[in-house]
């Protein structure tokens, strides 16, 4: 064993040797040691390239095509037109902008300040306790939450009965005004506590000396939080929000079954998802929910490859 | 001196408020799940809200068996999300490793499309893999049900970063060198080697495939086949919206990802670092 790792050794030691198979300069191995990966990838691509490359380009074709009982036709655009123009799509894609800010403000902010406040020294002994407890929701499935949140925000629950007390009437369920925010609340409640658990990694990651520094130059509190802890956290939060904004993109189970009809009153609470649902498999209009499809992947690319452009760019500036 | 200590109890006393305050909202609704289970639907919107369990969680649990078989509908569950879950790991343990450790032509053509293919939003695949299960008759089956799962491009980036990470590509060669063979090399060097990103990555899978709505909401059909979101989702479309049978079915649907938290607990953090990669 001794010789044979000495040996292997001198064999990385050599120009161009990084130790994997199959590198040029190196004796070339036979046919069924080169077929290897192939093998180890095979059952992976496989399923891959039926279940989502060509799904992926079927879909394109789908949504230039237009469905009958009998027959196949080439529709052109016309799929697209008909979506733009349904008011419920156009909701859809407004909300999808709503509820992008936001989601983003409430979780974020709220999960920054539970974060910090968590990450003081006096709280050290409970703070691993209660981050458990925070994240709790987040096993919780969509469909539960949006359940739960069907009870508490309903005429007669929780909510109601709370702020009737102080003479608030709300109905969460029932308006339009109060759809989005229902949805929202719900959102909060499951992710809130997950978006706690990647901020305080990230806060756990910054050197205490810094805050010693800061405290040694006379810094109160809020002046460490506000210029050691945010600038470091800077890079961490761009990818909170990356993530969570890619994730609000998809909303389906909460609008879908948080109100008595899936999407609110007057589908006031509705997303791209649910009407690409509603479009494709409650009235059988499959070229029109995979233009939906596509409106919405169009959304998601230029987002993810927008915040990557923004992400470099602060760098370059700072 | 004393009025800065007072003062900084008064502070701790205010943040202790806040923090236990978030945790008692965030607990509260995970806490009336269970609450609500046991208490007919008039009940769970009397006020004063009830705080502690009722009598009638055998009454609920037995209309829900009733409406829409929660006993199968829990197996199919189990079933399903274990076929995933075991399945996808295989897959993309083999082709993450595949993808780390060997040269070969098109590797880089090949780990470019999994790439490429992780901006793309899974739902645009709905519609035409619904055309694609009407044709092949898989509609209200497990396999149609199953199989568009096995592959998250996210699980052969993540295992392929991990490979990269934690094998030593020396101690491959070792192996090789003493004649041991490829799947040997692989069942007793990178399997053990990877089991904690393994852990991670089905941590992550485990919730989207437990939960899932859309996708089993398309391609099922009969009661039997329901797994428990579906199940929920089609009786609240009933007219009366059960509540109490609704918080039955929340409840068994809750406790096998609660279980699993606290089990693979130190695994989570790795695996929402994870989801950053999506």
């Amino acid at each position: 064993m001794t010789t044979t790792m000495s040996e292997v050794r001198a064999a990385s030691r050599r120009p161009g040797g990084s130790g994997r198979v199959g590198r040029p300069g190196r004796r070339r191995r036979p046919l069924r040691v080169r077929l290897v990966p192939y093998v180890f990838l095979s059952p992976f691509f496989v399923l891959f390239a039926l279940f989502f490359v060509y799904p992926v380009i079927y879909s394109i074709i789908l949504s230039f095509q237009r469905w009958s009982a009998n027959s196949v036709e080439w529709v052109g655009l016309d799929n697209y037109r008909f979506v733009v123009d349904q008011p419920a799509v156009r909701r859809a894609f407004v909300n999808l902008v709503w509820y992008g800010v936001v989601n983003n403000v409430v979780q974020i902010s709220v999960a920054l300040a539970l974060a910090v406040l968590l990450d003081q020294q006096v709280l050290r002994r409970v703070a691993g306790a209660l981050r458990v407890v925070y994240f709790l929701p987040n096993v919780v499935s969509g469909v539960t939450t949006a359940l739960l949140f069907g009870i508490i925000l309903g005429a007669g629950g929780v909510a109601d009965h709370l702020l009737s007390s102080v003479d608030l009437h709300v109905s969460w369920l029932q308006s339009t005004q109060w759809a989005r925010p229902a949805v929202v609340a719900a959102g909060a409640w499951r992710w809130i506590g997950y978006w706690v658990v990647i901020l305080t990694a990230g806060l756990q990651a910054i050197p205490r000396e810094y805050y010693e520094a800061a405290a040694v130059d006379g810094a109160g509190w809020w002046k460490r939080v506000r210029h050691v802890s945010l600038p470091s956290l800077r890079p961490i939060l761009l990818f909170v929000i990356v993530v969570n904004t890619i994730g609000t993109m998809q909303i389906f189970e909460e609008p879908f079954l948080l109100f008595e009809t899936p999407g609110g009153p007057l589908s006031a609470a509705t997303t791209p998802v649910l009407e690409m649902y509603r479009l494709g498999f409650e009235n059988f209009d499959l070229g029109g929910a995979a233009a939906i499809g596509w409106l919405l992947a169009i959304v998601i690319v230029v987002l993810t490859l927008g915040q990557m452009v923004l992400a470099r760019r602060r760098e370059w500036i700072e | 001196m004393k009025a800065q200590r007072v003062s900084a109890v008064a502070r701790t006393g205010v943040l202790v408020v806040i923090v236990v305050g978030a945790g008692l909202l965030f607990a509260a609704p995970l806490w009336w799940t269970f609450v609500w289970s046991t208490w007919h639907t008039a009940e769970i919107f009397s006020f004063p809200p009830k705080l502690i369990p009722g009598p009638d969680f055998g009454d609920n649990y037995a209309a829900l068996q009733g409406s829409v078989g929660i006993s199968r509908a829990f197996l199919n569950s189990v079933l399903v999300t274990g076929a995933t879950l075991t399945g996808a790991l295989v897959f993309c343990t083999l082709a993450g490793y595949a993808f780390a450790k060997f040269d070969f032509a098109g590797r880089s053509l090949l780990f470019g499309l999994v790439m490429a293919t992780m901006v793309v939003p899974g739902q645009i695949t709905v519609v035409p893999l619904f055309v694609t299960m009407v044709k092949l008759g898989w509609i209200d089956s497990y396999q149609g049900l199953i199989l568009p799962g096995l592959v998250p491009a996210l699980g052969v980036f993540f295992m392929r970063m991990s490979a990269q990470q934690s094998i030593p590509s020396e101690l491959l060669e070792a192996a090789r060198i003493d004649g041991a063979g490829e799947l040997r090399i692989f069942s007793s060097i990178v399997v053990p080697a990877l089991r904690p990103s393994m852990a991670a990555l089905s941590i992550l899978l485990f919730a989207g495939t437990w939960g899932a709505l859309f996708w089993p909401v398309v391609v099922l059909r009969s009661t039997e086949m329901f797994t428990i979101p579906v199940a929920l989702a089609s009786l609240f479309g009933t007219a009366t919206q059960p509540y109490d049978q609704l918080m039955v079915g929340s409840l068994l649907s809750i406790i096998p990802p609660l279980a699993i938290f606290f089990l693979l607990q130190k695994y989570f953090v790795k695996s929402i670092m994870l989801t950053g990669f999506k």
